[in-house]
């Protein structure tokens, strides 16, 4: 029965994950750029291009784009964000199950502290006529750490909470979780009440309160709501 | 059986054929010195027949075969017949049936004029105890056992002839050696004491000294049992025949049935690639244990020189020691493949990579040497393996499947000078050379197996180390999704950079941007690594 169990699960898996996810750009406003799979190089988005797992999205800060799912439903990334469209991939309970369990069994303390940023020596390796000065420059200018949250804030808006669950944990191996005071950790508490989770969702709270504590945050709106999540799962 | 008496009496009369102590231990040195000479080289049989022949005497110092006495001539002499056959470990079950006799002649008239005989059939217990431990074919025992005694007295006299007969119970204990000259012959020396009538005192009592021989029969008894002989590797592989050095070819079960400890050591050759013979040591094997042993075998050089796929026999010699030595032999067939055969493990294919060879050295050099700037140290790996790559691409090397050989299963990798020669290889030459190249130079390498359950055949590129710490990982891209972050054995983190090596003609930037995208897309997106259809294996 329970080979049966976990073959049903790989197949599942073997289903979902190779369906290849499209999305498609049906609106744009402001700043708004994609870089497609492996590429350096951000381009403009215009309506109607299509989008594949592989590519990222980003937002300026007076950016905003809808995106279209082939199944018709609409995806909004508001301003100053950046997603992997795979991100926006459906995630089923089992597959969010396989994803924190790995998690648990290969779970290697990583350091809690931002990895500091530094400009090394210039070189070009990629046969491009950039060099990684400029890249790493256009790293910091598009990849910042609000535009990575503001993308998981969409995420949790449009209530894809296992996928939020998800980006979390992949910011959190990068050691880029404990920077907004506790506010990312509420979102994942937040999503782990939101599809019955208590007890992850407990957990997560408490870290709110203790990344508080520990970073000596000036701002308490995250403390107060994890307080509150807690006070409410406490009483169910 | 007064007279029975007064005749053994005669037994303590001084002459020149009495066996004396010294007399005795003169034999019991010279038969210890022949066993001591004679190595082992058999082991008991489980049955055995002989014929002794001996005296007889009331006690040690009185043996005696003929004499002369005050009541005339005396002769004392013994024949037995015997039958032994295995019991339980060094028991043996034994019968004796034999005739001592005892005569006294009228010196003057040379007449006999009594006889007195016994006549024992006993069965008994023999132990060879010392079995497992005699250094040689010399092999002592002591022995008991019981039975019935028929007694007989025939006396002469003037007035004619008297006879009486008796039968007694009896019992024996003794001690005695065996001289195993063959497995199937021995030589034997028996002492023994009867207690006739069941009784030290009875007159008819006494030591019995025998010389004989045995002969034995039946299947050798074994000290072991081979129980099952299970082969790990029945195809060989040349490019990583050292590998088998240290890899056992098989697994033999040897199960102790000595009923005592011994040791065991197993000898093994591949006939004809190998030309010596791998020996797996002597190991204790305690009563009654079954254990595993590995069989290994060391390879020549030569074999790598095998153009063709060709049988071979693996000869297995498991040989037991306790004293004695017993050895049985089993072999088993085995596949040599080509030179270039590769059985599709990738962890193998490390053994294809040789970054030691000297063209190989001096193609990485003589790039690497021409690349000089010490602003780029950081991310100098990924500046010598663009180099090699583009320069592989600027001499034409290209892809080119593997040939089609009929009936033949197995893989071909071609090494990389060979490569080089040819100008073209298929997917894991193209990796292997690559990798060759880059490890000469000192880089770090890992293969990156991919067997796609939706795709038919499997593929295979590599991945190597910038040596660019994570710290430092803007350097190499702006993009995340070109490398992967990996940990060393020193827990440290640098960044690796796949390339798709079969994208020889279209120069690194291409091909490191497909690996990428093979790695994003089959590792991480289509869950490869953690669903185990993607393989990272290090080149070691």
């Amino acid at each position: 029965m329970k080979n049966l169990f976990n073959i049903f699960i790989f197949i599942s898996l073997i289903i979902n994950s190779s369906i290849a996810l499209e999305v498609k750009v049906i609106s744009t406003s402001g700043d708004v750029k994609c870089r497609f799979g492996v590429e350096e190089q951000w381009s403009d988005v215009k309506s109607g291009i299509i989008l594949k797992e592989i590519d990222t999205i980003l937002t300026g800060k007076n950016g905003q784009v809808t995106l279209q799912f082939s199944d018709g439903t609409h995806f909004k990334l508001g301003a100053n964000a950046i997603l992997d469209i795979a991100d926006l991939r459906k995630v089923n309970d089992q597959e969010l199950f396989l994803f924190l369990m790995d998690r648990k069994v290969d779970k290697i303390e990583k350091k809690e502290e931002a990895t500091p940023l530094r400009i090394g020596n210039v070189s070009v390796v990629h046969g491009t006529s950039q060099d990684t000065a400029q890249l790493t420059s256009q790293k910091l200018e598009l990849e910042t750490p609000e535009r990575v949250k503001n993308g998981i804030i969409a995420l949790f808006d449009q209530e894809f909470f296992p996928n939020t669950i998800m980006k979390i944990h992949k910011i959190k191996d990068e050691g880029e979780l404990s920077q907004n005071c506790g506010e990312l950790y509420f979102y994942l508490g937040r999503s782990f009440e939101l599809i019955d989770h208590p007890g992850q969702a407990l957990e997560a709270y408490q870290k709110v309160i203790k990344g508080n504590e520990d970073a000596e945050c000036s701002q308490t709106e995250w403390v107060k709501q994890a307080s509150t999540g807690i006070k409410r799962l406490q009483e169910q | 059986m007064v007279r029975v008496n007064q005749v053994k009496s005669s037994f303590h009369i001084v002459n020149r054929y009495q066996m004396n102590h010294f007399h005795f231990i003169r034999i019991l040195t010279i038969l210890l010195c022949i066993s001591g000479v004679v190595r082992a080289q058999g082991i008991a049989r489980p049955n055995s027949a002989g014929i002794r022949f001996g005296s007889w005497s009331k006690d040690l110092s009185g043996f005696r075969f003929f004499s002369t006495g005050q009541e005339g001539l005396g002769a004392s002499v013994s024949t037995f017949f015997y039958f032994t056959t295995h019991f339980i470990n060094n028991w043996y079950w034994e019968f004796n049936i034999g005739g001592i006799g005892d005569a006294v002649i009228n010196a003057e008239t040379e007449e006999v004029t009594e006889i007195t005989g016994f006549v024992p059939m006993v069965f008994g217990l023999r132990n060879d105890f010392l079995f497992h431990q005699s250094p040689g074919r010399f092999q002592p025992y002591y022995s008991f056992g019981l039975g019935p005694y028929i007694l007989a007295t025939e006396t002469n006299t003037y007035e004619g002839t008297e006879t009486e007969t008796a039968l007694k119970f009896g019992m024996y204990g003794g001690t005695g050696i065996n001289l195993n000259f063959t497995s199937w012959f021995a030589f034997n020396v028996d002492l023994k004491y009867h207690f006739i009538n069941m009784s030290i005192g009875s007159p008819a009592s006494g030591f019995n000294l025998n010389f004989g021989i045995s002969f034995m029969w039946g299947k050798k008894r074994e000290i072991f049992r081979i129980r099952e002989t299970r082969l790990i590797v029945s195809d060989i592989y040349p490019s990583y025949y050292y590998f088998y050095n240290t890899y056992p070819l098989a697994l033999v079960t040897v199960q102790n049935t000595a009923g005592f400890p011994i040791e065991v050591n197993v000898r093994s050759k591949v006939s004809p690639f190998s030309s010596r013979v791998k020996e797996s040591g002597f190991i204790e094997l305690p009563e009654g244990e079954t254990k595993d042993i590995p069989v290994m075998a060391i390879f020549e050089s030569n074999i790598t020189e095998i153009s063709k796929r060709e049988p071979a026999v693996l000869d297995i010699e498991v040989e037991g020691r306790a004293g004695t030595i017993h050895t049985e032999q089993i072999s088993a067939q085995i596949m040599v493949h080509s030179r270039n055969a590769w059985d599709g493990q990738t962890e193998k294919l490390s053994f294809f990579v040789t970054p030691d060879v000297t063209e190989i050295i001096q193609f990485s050099r003589n790039l690497v040497n021409t690349i000089v700037d010490s602003q780029q140290i950081k991310v100098k790996n990924i500046l010598y393996a663009k180099s090699i790559f583009n320069e592989l691409s600027a001499q034409g090397l290209r892809y080119q499947s593997d040939p089609n050989i009929p009936f033949y299963q197995d893989d071909r990798v071609q090494f990389p000078d060979e490569t080089l020669k040819m100008g073209s290889g298929d997917c894991d030459d193209l990796t292997v050379l690559y990798a060759s190249l880059l490890e000469s130079l000192g880089i770090k390498t890992a293969f990156v197996e991919v067997r796609d359950p939706e795709k038919e055949l499997a593929h295979l590129y590599l991945i190597f180390d910038s040596g660019v710490s994570e710290e430092y990982k803007h350097l190499v891209s702006s993009n995340e999704k070109r490398y992967l972050i990996r940990e060393n054995h020193a827990n440290k983190t640098s960044v690796w950079i796949p390339v798709e090596t079969t994208l020889i003609t279209r120069g690194f930037e291409e091909a490191w941007k497909a690996g990428a995208l093979n790695y994003l897309q089959e590792a991480q997106m289509k869950n490869g690594l953690s669903e185990g259809w993607v393989q990272v294996i290090d080149v070691k």
